[in-house]
């Protein structure tokens, strides 16, 4: 928690001496599906930290997993109790940086095509972790949406043996993220 | 003869009686399990198909104010979350900041002197009362916590 605060701030403080160069939300969106023969599954969490350095192209996005909201209440206290187990394991975060960074021209409107590549930590377990993103420019402002696919069994998230081969081995994890420049 | 016939008829009698208590007590027995197959069958429909409830109409666990609560969860993270997460809290503090995010708005109760404060976000559902709400205004909020990122982050919010 410290840490991630310090990490924040640190970035804020110094974002305000490059203010253009920064970009950050609080409000990032980040939505996981799991299609299945049982039952199809997508959660939403609208409250994504992220930080994002244009210069250098380092990345971080972090979560809270209570934070992640389900059309049906049981599915909610599944994914919090027996999958993900949140009180234990209460945030997710991916570290990463964009890898061809000089495809993207942020002083010129346009949608640009990169990939991030990153360690994602979830569940007490971190991997490695590569995806394609597309920025978005427009009139200065920064959206980067992104789409990755996660096997539970990297994160050690165990499916009960009853439903095993009902429900879903991988998540597609679509993450969305207006950014804003951190002097605003 | 006459006796005997009697009794014929007298046994006849005695055994139509109990196949009639045998056939009721498999009709009643038919009866019951399907009442309680349906009872359950109709439980399980329910609570599989159940919505995340509307904060509006549950009962606050704790009340707090939001400065307080980001203290709190600052100084001890772990002992907040076991305090406070999953549970419907009440926070009292100024409006900081409204951030309008796709269908949901953002409340950002805090003050201009520390960078941390309590994002409250109401759904859909609840975005007429947050569009009422202006910065500088002194609001008391319903909702779930769900822990702390930068800010303590509240759920399902609703106004009080």
């Amino acid at each position: 928690m410290k840490l991630i605060i310090s990490t924040v701030l640190f970035i804020v403080i110094a974002g305000t001496a490059f203010p253009q160069e920064k970009y950050f939300t609080k409000t990032g969106n980040v939505i996981f599906y799991s299609r299945a023969p049982l039952e199809d599954i997508d959660a939403n969490n609208k409250n994504a930290v992220s930080v994002f350095d244009k210069t250098t192209g380092q990345v971080e996005v972090s979560m809270l997993m209570k934070a992640f909201e389900f059309k049906k209440a049981l599915m909610q206290e599944h994914f919090n109790e027996n999958y993900i187990e949140s009180d234990k394991f209460p945030k997710s975060v991916f570290k990463g940086a964009i890898g061809d960074l000089s495809k993207v021209d942020f002083t010129k409107d346009g949608k640009y095509l990169a990939s991030v590549s990153g360690k994602l930590s979830m569940h007490g377990e971190t991997k490695d972790v590569t995806a394609p993103v597309t920025f978005t420019v427009n009139n200065g402002m920064i959206t980067a949406t992104s789409e990755l696919k996660i096997m539970l069994e990297d994160y050690k998230i165990l499916i009960p043996s009853l439903v095993k081969d009902k429900i879903s081995k991988e998540v597609r994890v679509v993450i969305d993220i207006n950014y804003e420049p951190l002097n605003h | 003869m006459h006796k005997s016939s009697r009794s014929v008829a007298g046994s006849t009698m005695v055994l139509l009686i109990i196949k009639t208590i045998e056939m009721k007590k498999w009709e009643i027995s038919v009866a019951l399990i399907t009442i309680l197959l349906g009872t359950v069958l109709g439980y399980a429909w329910e609570e599989y198909h159940r919505k995340p409830a509307d904060t509006k109409y549950l009962p606050e666990q704790e009340k707090i104010e939001a400065m307080t609560l980001v203290k709190e969860f600052t100084t001890d993270e772990t002992t907040a979350n076991r305090l406070y997460n999953d549970k419907v809290v009440s926070v009292k503090g100024t409006v900081l900041k409204i951030e309008n995010n796709g269908d949901v708005r953002d409340i950002v109760l805090g003050n201009e002197t520390s960078p941390q404060g309590v994002i409250c976000e109401f759904q859909a559902k609840h975005k007429k009362e947050a569009d009422k709400i202006r910065p500088g205004q002194q609001i008391t909020v319903k909702g779930v916590c769900t822990g702390m990122l930068l800010d303590v982050v509240l759920v399902r919010c609703v106004l009080e």
